[in-house]
């Protein structure tokens, strides 16, 4: 089994009164062990797309199996064992709690999961800090550390349990670019090293392009899914520039 | 229900974090489980120690004749009976009242029954005149419902011979000492000399102007061939009523009247300011679950990215509402108490002050269970809206709108 998520004619639909469709009856897997970056412009249906793959929000319909479980039913309340387990988060925004320090918020999903941690779990995620360069800050609070220090915080958190996806919804989206290559950096590493599989929604192009794969998804349906290591990086590059999936956008009228 | 270590674990942080609104919250619980146990408990005092000046030194059921009005009534049957030619002695007296004084004696709960002899009389002493209720007692008995062991002021509550033991306003009155002799006159204009062996406080000037004579010499001087009252006393003062109750059903012949109906302004009063009281006491718990309620829910709005983020890592929504649960459980166990310390302190001081007498506070730990309990619950109510708050949010919706 080579793929950790499955995907087979995904619908998404939003509002009850005037429904807007999202997603289109999407088919897309992703490879155990590998990293994926979905890319797209806004509007595009990634981050829904990623929502649902990663058992937050439930599917109008089609199917979805994850780690070779179905869960098409949508249930999202009662997948939260399963998320705790096998799900790792980072978002734009940490979402760390303020009232607790940065060791206290890499152990809290193993506190949910399965209580109060014990010194070897202590110990990993101090090791995780340590690789991350962010041992120093431990026992201080949220509102102490910079931007940067945060996120990594937030990521040792995703890795903590060591799980079998790590989902990340623009990971640096705040972060300057320079601190934003640090943490993407650490970030890849981590999860190569661990042979976690990661998906990562990004609209930049130069992350996406350290990614295995590229998908890029144009309203709502795969425009284009490739190999970057099998395409090269030139080719890699054209390939993105391309924007034949945007043909049947209305042409700009002359005078506009 | 399991509490999963992560839900107390949060919870309590939130609270040690949140130290301003905790500690408002906790202060808030404390005072009205301590304002509350303070009015009960002074309320409680005040009542206890009126019912105890009304009825402690006072019999609780008297057993009397019948009216005369339906005596003359019930012999009807087309005929109408003219009241003076009922006899005299069937309208004020008892005379088989050894049949009820055997009765009462046996009943469970009757701690004292005695037959009395009651009338008007009229002491001259030294040129003045004094209106005087005379009353002839059993000397065991009577002392039991008069509690002559500690309302005794001085001399000794001995009734036998031409002994009398004397209300505190009539010895007042007519500066009668021990020892002294009193004449008083009956209403049929013959009278007898007395002489004074103790007197007595019983607590109100009505009770305090009688003169207790023996039962044989109050009935020879009244002039009566039975007695004009049995008096009782019971283990439970308001259990009076019921008591009453139960011998009407029984014996029909006789009047059985409870303190309570010949006090039942001062019970309504009674009844009256222990609702007020409650009511008091339902606002300030009801301002304080609001208060609770207010807090918690802002807390749960406040942090909803925090929960949102918990949801998705893996707590369910149970977990969340449980967060919020525990946090209101342990205000209110916290602040109740806060609040037992408090109001013993309250308590304690308003009796160093004031003194136990003046308004009869009674620090007593029933009162402290009640409000402490019903702050746990209401605190426990109160947070039952913000933990369905958290119970509801999506996480996605938090993740989506940053």
């Amino acid at each position: 089994m080579a793929d950790i998520i499955a995907v087979r004619n995904l619908v998404k639909r939003f509002g009850d009164i005037v429904p807007t469709e999202v997603l289109h009856g999407l088919d897309v897997s992703f490879e155990r062990g590998a990293l994926t970056a979905v890319i797209g412009p806004s509007g595009s249906g990634k981050t829904t797309l990623l929502n649902i793959v990663s058992l937050l929000e439930s599917p109008t319909s089609g199917e979805v199996v994850v780690d070779g479980r179905d869960f098409s039913a949508g249930d999202i309340n009662a997948y939260s064992a399963f998320r705790n387990a096998h799900i790792g988060f980072i978002f734009q925004f940490h979402y760390l709690l303020p009232e607790f320090t940065a060791l206290e918020n890499i152990l809290i999903p193993h506190w949910i999961g399965k209580g109060r941690p014990p010194g070897a779990v202590i110990d990993k995620a101090l090791g995780l800090m340590r690789d991350m360069a962010i041992l120093p800050i431990k026992d201080k609070y949220l509102n102490q550390i910079s931007g940067g220090e945060q996120q990594r915080v937030a990521i040792a958190r995703a890795l903590v349990q060591e799980p079998k996806i790590v989902f990340a919804d623009e990971p640096t989206g705040n972060l300057d670019r320079e601190s934003g290559t640090a943490v993407l950096g650490i970030m890849t590493r981590m999860i190569r090293d661990l042979g976690t599989t990661l998906v990562m929604v990004t609209h930049d192009r130069e992350i996406a392009l350290k990614a295995d794969r590229i998908l890029e998804l144009v309203d709502g349906r795969i425009c284009k899914s490739f190999r970057v290591a099998e395409k090269g990086e030139k080719a890699a590059r054209e390939l993105l520039e391309d924007r034949s999936c945007f043909a049947d956008e209305p042409e700009p009228k002359p005078g506009d | 229900m399991i509490v999963r270590p992560y839900e107390t674990h949060i919870a309590f942080r939130f609270l040690l974090k949140g130290r301003g609104q905790t500690v408002l919250l906790l202060v808030g619980i404390a005072l009205g489980v301590a304002v509350q146990f303070f009015l009960s408990s002074l309320i409680g005092g005040l009542q206890l120690s009126l019912i105890e000046r009304t009825v402690g030194s006072a019999p609780h059921i008297f057993v009397l004749p019948p009216d005369n009005l339906p005596t003359s009534l019930l012999l009807g049957d087309g005929r109408t009976v003219d009241s003076r030619r009922v006899p005299y002695s069937e309208l004020t007296e008892i005379l088989s009242w050894q049949q009820y004084y055997d009765f009462l004696k046996g009943v469970p709960g009757v701690t004292a029954a005695c037959p009395v002899a009651g009338g008007q009389g009229f002491i001259e002493r030294g040129g003045a005149t004094e209106n005087v209720s005379v009353k002839g007692i059993l000397p065991e008995e009577g002392a039991r419902i008069y509690r002559f062991d500690r309302n005794l002021r001085s001399g000794r509550a001995e009734l036998g011979g031409d002994s009398a033991v004397v209300g505190l306003t009539v010895a007042d009155k007519l500066r009668l000492d021990l020892g002294d002799r009193f004449f008083v006159r009956n209403s049929k204009g013959t009278g007898d000399t007395f002489t004074v062996s103790g007197t007595v406080d019983l607590g109100s000037v009505q009770a305090n102007a009688q003169v207790f004579l023996s039962l044989d010499r109050a009935r020879s001087f009244l002039d009566l061939d039975g007695v004009s009252a049995i008096e009782v006393k019971v283990a439970d003062p308001f259990a009076a009523e019921s008591l009453a109750a139960d011998f009407r059903r029984q014996f029909s012949r006789v009047k059985f009247e409870s303190w309570q109906a010949r006090n039942s302004e001062l019970l309504t009063a009674l009844r009256s300011q222990s609702g007020s009281s409650g009511v008091i006491q339902f606002f300030v718990l009801f301002a304080i679950s609001l208060g609770i309620a207010s807090v918690l829910g802002i807390a749960a709005v406040q942090k909803s990215r925090q929960l949102g983020i918990l949801k998705a890592m893996g707590v369910d929504n149970r977990g969340a509402a449980r967060i919020f649960l525990i946090q209101g459980l342990a205000l209110g166990v916290g602040g109740s108490i806060i609040g037992i310390g408090l109001g013993y302190v309250i308590g304690l001081a308003f009796l160093r002050f004031f003194g136990t007498g003046a308004f009869g506070l009674q620090l007593e730990p029933f009162n402290l269970i009640v409000p402490a309990a019903l702050a746990v619950v209401g605190s426990a109510v109160a947070s039952v809206i913000p933990a369905r708050k958290a119970a509801r949010l999506s996480p996605i919706e938090v993740i989506r709108n940053g």
